[in-house]
């Protein structure tokens, strides 16, 4: 079973380092691509803030922590989570 | 690589997370190897993920789902699920304003309705309603889209704060301009339930050569069914 691993109490710097860690970059505010531009929820298309961000499975999508999103992601990727 | 060769930015936050509340860089990368094993996903609170989970398990979505398939009405089960988040959120004493906004942002109005017409019990009452109208089940998945797709000019929800005879006058020229085989009035809280029973009844003074009523409510809730007679004399 797939591990939810919750990223409220981690510090600012530990997120912008796992989104390092996984090809991506930040300015401690929005969650950016590697080349600098700012990461767009894929449902939404607001900018995603590290502060909300999840991030899951499918090519490593990022997303806004808010119900439209996930619950748009379940029904494109199904029941992974 | 040496430690001068490093971007002096990553060393520093490198160094930051050493340090603060045990998020080592050892189990942070541990943590990545496991997502990237589909073993773990970072996710924020656990309410919005499992209450997203929770509606997905649900009758009434999984009877929606059955009839309305295919990717064409991707879109619907959404608006539906998020309509049942907004129920679980109503019910919960929990504030939805958030939700409806971003509905309607991505939505527009027909959207937020859709999410709406399942958030207040109407979706699966208008079930109900076309089970007893003798519905065969292809036509059930054709009637519950033609539903969805002309929400606007088959479903109103009363507002508290409508003007009721101009509400009154825009729903029976809605019911003239397509005479659906249902239209529903829908109302939510004292005052605009108040003003839903008035509207119904002007409405119907209309209509009622054509139309039957029925009348489906609970504490906070009044749903008004307006069913052509002809079809029910079939």
């Amino acid at each position: 079973m797939t591990e939810l691993f919750s990223l409220i109490d981690m510090p600012k710097d530990a997120k912008v380092f796992l989104l390092k860690e996984l090809g991506y970059d930040s300015d401690g505010i929005y969650a950016k691509h590697k080349n600098g531009t700012i990461i767009l929820d894929r449902y939404t298309e607001e900018p995603v803030k590290v502060d909300n961000m999840i991030i899951l499975p499918g090519s490593e999508i990022i997303l806004d922590n808010n119900p439209l999103s996930v619950s748009s992601y379940l029904e494109e990727f199904g029941d992974v989570l | 690589m040496s430690s001068e060769d490093k971007d002096p930015l990553v060393s520093a936050t490198e160094g930051v997370v050493r340090g603060v509340l045990g998020w080592t860089e050892e189990k942070l990368k541990e943590c990545v190897e496991k997502f990237r094993n589909r073993d773990l996903v970072f996710i924020r609170d656990k309410d919005t993920i499992q209450r997203a989970k929770d509606v997905r398990k649900k009758g009434e979505f999984a009877f929606f789902k059955h009839y309305v398939k295919g990717k064409e009405f991707q879109q619907y089960r959404i608006q539906f699920q998020l309509g049942l988040t907004l129920r679980s959120l109503e019910k919960k004493g929990l504030d939805f304003s958030g939700l409806k906004n971003t509905i309607f942002k991505k939505y527009d109005k027909q959207g937020l309705h859709i999410a709406q017409f399942v958030q207040n019990g109407i979706f699966s009452k208008y079930v109900g309603n076309l089970l007893e109208q003798d519905n065969t089940e292809h036509e059930i998945p054709r009637e519950i889209i033609k539903v969805l797709h002309n929400i606007e000019s088959t479903v109103s929800f009363i507002k508290k704060t409508d003007d009721i005879r101009q509400k009154s006058k825009e729903i029976v020229s809605k019911i003239y301009a397509t005479s659906p085989q249902t239209f529903i009035i829908s109302s939510s809280g004292n005052e605009a339930m108040k003003k839903c029973r008035k509207i119904k009844v002007i409405v119907m003074q209309d209509i009622s050569s054509s139309y039957d009523d029925e009348l489906f409510s609970s504490k906070h809730k009044e749903i008004y069914f307006l069913n052509r007679v002809n079809d029910l004399a079939d």
